[in-house]
Parts: structure tokens; sequence; C-alpha cells
């Protein structure tokens, strides 16, 4: 167990390379901050498992019910362990986390508070949203300074690298689709276009502690606009618009530049009043109201 | 009926399938991880018999999809790819790099003749299973009493 004197001193260590693990005496402010990000991750697993396996019936072919199916026990399975090493930073206890997610009290991703209507959205999720979280954890992977969340996150960004490479290939089949296949994605995309560009959060704060003690390696804006440039001439190339009326890319650089992003939405979410919140917590307590006999049976709580 | 393989030997596929990856596990190729079970080579064919961990791997198709662009962009013509599924993956199979790099890479452990392994991460023989399952069949969920860190364990 290692033990600093103060902030300055446990920034030093940090800023030196040092990797926080779980029997050391971190600063509370540490351990509060990086719980609550775990937290959040494993709450946002949990969600999006949930969301991929309302889609397993509706999965066209046997071949995407079985991709469907993985990707839930992945999502899942993540937030297990993520749960796991959340519960043993001793700041809440696991069934605590489930409680206060159940009851809306926390908070999960943004893009769990809409409804996937269409097929067509699931592929959008795919290939979008689930491109956005690859990107944002990949970001926290990079430098991660505690321990055993690195080592889950070396895992999950392998594995939900894998899940992309589904996504591109749904939405190929699409893009290459009739024109009512086409038409099904473009309105799909116009639904998650900002949802998956606001997944990565406001404009980093000057001070945010996530990077200060290295948690976070990039800002969120820097996230977002790579993102834009990758993704932005990728749907342009199959054929779709982006529903951005004032997207254009600089003149000069090259870049492209969004309109002003109106973050009313994604503060919605936060407070659990997005458009689908209310349905997705719903589902979320029905679904543990109805596993309770096999927790049970296996003698676990949550 | 093409000559084209006439170049091929079975050690050059095998040097070839040592070039493709795991679609998660980017640094382990599928030689690694015991995955190739057998490789025929003929003047007008190349056949790979490959051997999933588990029959449901859902990486199977993409597997499939690159041992073949792999061999095609090597220059072999005629590639067949066949999936042995009667379950006879057993974790020896995997090489002693495969073994060191999951297991430092990527705190994975592998079982020893169905007892649990010693932590990956810090050497201690404080495993403890937590569920039989977790984000992959494959694979079930440990915890380390001495290190506190989340395992998952092969086989």
């Amino acid at each position: 167990m290692r033990t600093w004197t103060d902030l300055d001193d446990f920034q030093d260590f940090l800023d030196a390379g040092g990797m926080v693990e779980a029997d050391d005496d971190m600063p509370e402010e540490y351990r509060s901050e990086v719980f609550r990000f775990i937290e959040f991750h494993a709450n946002s697993e949990l969600m999006g498992g949930l969301t991929e396996r309302d889609w397993i019936p509706h999965a066209p072919g046997l071949r995407l019910k079985q991709i469907f199916l993985a990707k839930t026990q992945d999502e899942i399975g993540h937030a297990h362990l993520l749960y796991m090493v959340a519960a043993d930073m001793g700041v809440k206890t696991r069934d605590e986390m489930i409680d206060d997610l159940l009851a809306g009290k926390s908070r999960f991703h943004n893009v769990f508070h809409y409804r996937a209507e269409t097929w067509a959205d699931q592929i959008a999720i795919a290939f979008l949203v689930d491109a956005a979280a690859f990107a944002s954890q990949r970001a926290v992977f990079a430098k991660c300074t505690y321990g055993p969340y690195k080592r889950i996150l070396r895992r999950i960004v392998g594995e939900e690298g894998f899940h992309m490479r589904h996504g591109e290939e749904m939405l190929l089949k699409m893009a290459s689709g009739s024109q009512v296949q086409r038409d099904l994605f473009q309105a799909a995309l116009e639904r998650w276009w900002w949802p998956a560009v606001q997944l990565f959060g406001p404009d980093s704060p000057p001070d945010d502690p996530l990077l200060k003690w290295y948690v976070k390696s990039e800002r969120n804006e820097v996230l977002r606009h790579a993102y834009v440039q990758k993704y932005v001439p990728l749907l342009h190339g199959y054929g779709f618009t982006v529903p951005d009326d004032g997207l254009h890319q600089d003149a000069e650089s090259g870049e492209w530049i969004m309109s002003k992003i109106d973050w009313a939405p994604l503060k919605a979410t936060l407070s659990n009043s997005g458009p689908d919140s209310e349905r997705r917590l719903a589902n979320a307590v029905r679904n543990h109201a109805e596993s309770a006999w096999f927790r049970e049976s296996i003698g676990v709580s949550a | 009926m093409t000559a084209a393989n006439i170049h091929f030997r079975v050690t050059d596929v095998r040097e070839v399938l040592s070039e493709v990856m795991d679609p998660e596990y980017g640094t382990l190729s599928i030689i690694d991880l015991g995955i190739v079970s057998d490789v025929v080579v003929e003047i007008d064919a190349v056949g790979v018999t490959l051997l999933p961990t588990m029959a449901g791997c859902p990486a199977r198709e993409v597997i499939e999809l690159d041992v073949r662009s792999a061999l095609l962009s090597a220059g072999a013509s005629n590639v067949s790819v066949k999936w042995c599924l009667d379950g006879s993956w057993e974790p020896h199979r995997l090489s002693a790099k495969a073994v060191e790099q999951l297991g430092k890479e990527f705190s994975i452990a592998i079982r020893n003749n169905g007892a649990l392994p010693s932590c990956p991460i810090c050497d201690a023989t404080s495993l403890r299973e937590v569920s039989p399952v977790g984000p992959t069949r494959c694979r079930s969920v440990a915890w380390c009493d001495e290190c506190r860190n989340v395992v998952e364990v092969v086989g």
C-alpha cells in the first residue's frame, strides 16, 4: 500500500507515470471521481446491453441474431466486470449502484435515452454510436491511471473494436440495398447523428480533474472533432446526408466544421428525462425483477 | 485446372496465417491461439481447417473471411476454409507466447487441468471464481483477493 502526503505529492506520482492500485491509500477526491466514472461506464454497458437484447428477436436472420446475442453478452459481461471493480473502491456496494440506477438516481450514456425505432436504428447505433463509444473508451485506456480499470478496458476496447466491424458490414449492406433500405438508414441517421456526436460530452472544463489525473487522455472536444472528421466523409461516401445544415468544410484546412451544438438534449438525458429514459428505466426495472429468481438460485443479490 | 499453388508449401500457408490476427486481440495470431488445426496444399486448392474455441464463437465468420483474404492476397487460389465443430479446442493449443501475452497484457489466465491458476497480475494463488461466464462464453470470471483485480479464465 502506498500513501501520499497531499494532493501535490499524488500529482507528482501521476505526472511521473505512476499507476494507482486498489490497496493504495489514494486521495478521497481521486477515489470518488474515478468511482463515479467507472459507475457511469458500468451503468452504460448494462443499459446498452438491455437495448441490444431487445433487438435479438427482430434481427433479420440467424446470423445477425447470433451477433446480437454475442454483443448482448459482451455488454452485460462488461457491466459485470466494471461493477466488481467499482464496488471494490468502497464508495457504494454493487446493490447500491444497481438500486440507484433503477431508481433513476444515477447516470448513463446519453445514447441510451433515445428510442431505436427500426432495424436501421440498430445499424446506425452499431455504426455511429459504437464507434463514438469506442473512440472515447480508447482515449481512457490510453492513460487511465487506475490499474484495475485499465486492465478491464484493455479487453473491452478489443471487444468493442470487433463490434465496429459488424456495424460497418451491416451499413454496407443497407447502403448497397434497395431505395427503401437507404431511406430507412437515412431516417435513422437523422435520429442518431446528434446523439452520437454528443456522446463525447461538451468541451472539457480547463481544470477537468479526470484529465489532470490522467484518467482521460484527451479533451472531449478533441475526440469529438476527430470523430466528425472521420465519419462525415464515410457517410458521404456511402451517399447519405449528415443532418446538419451548417456542416461545411473549412476552405483552408479542409476540416469539417459543424453547426453550433445544442446541448439541451444532452442535459435532459443527464437528469434521466430524455425522450426514452422513462421507458428504458422501466424496462430495466422489469428485467431486474424478472431475473431475481436466477440471482437467488446462484446465491448473489445483484 | 490452374496450377497457381505450385509455389505454395504448407509452411508458407502457415506463415500467411501467422499474420491473421484474432479480431478482438489484435496482437495474437490465429496460429498462436491454436485455432488452425490443419492445412492442406494441392495444386489446384488450399484447404484450411479451423478449430473454434467454442462452437458458437461469434468471431467465426470474420476469422474465416480474414483467412480467405490473407491467402488470396498472398497468391493462393481456390481457398477453402472449414470449421471443425467437434469441440476439441483445448487451452494447451495456445502457444507459449499466447499464454504469456494473454496473462500479462489482457489479464486472462489459463486453467490448469481444471484448477484455477495463479493470478496473472500478481502471481498469488488467490483467484476465486465469481461467475462461470462473463463477456464471452469461452471464459469465466474470477477475482484476485490479493491484488483486487478482475481476471478472466480460459478453459
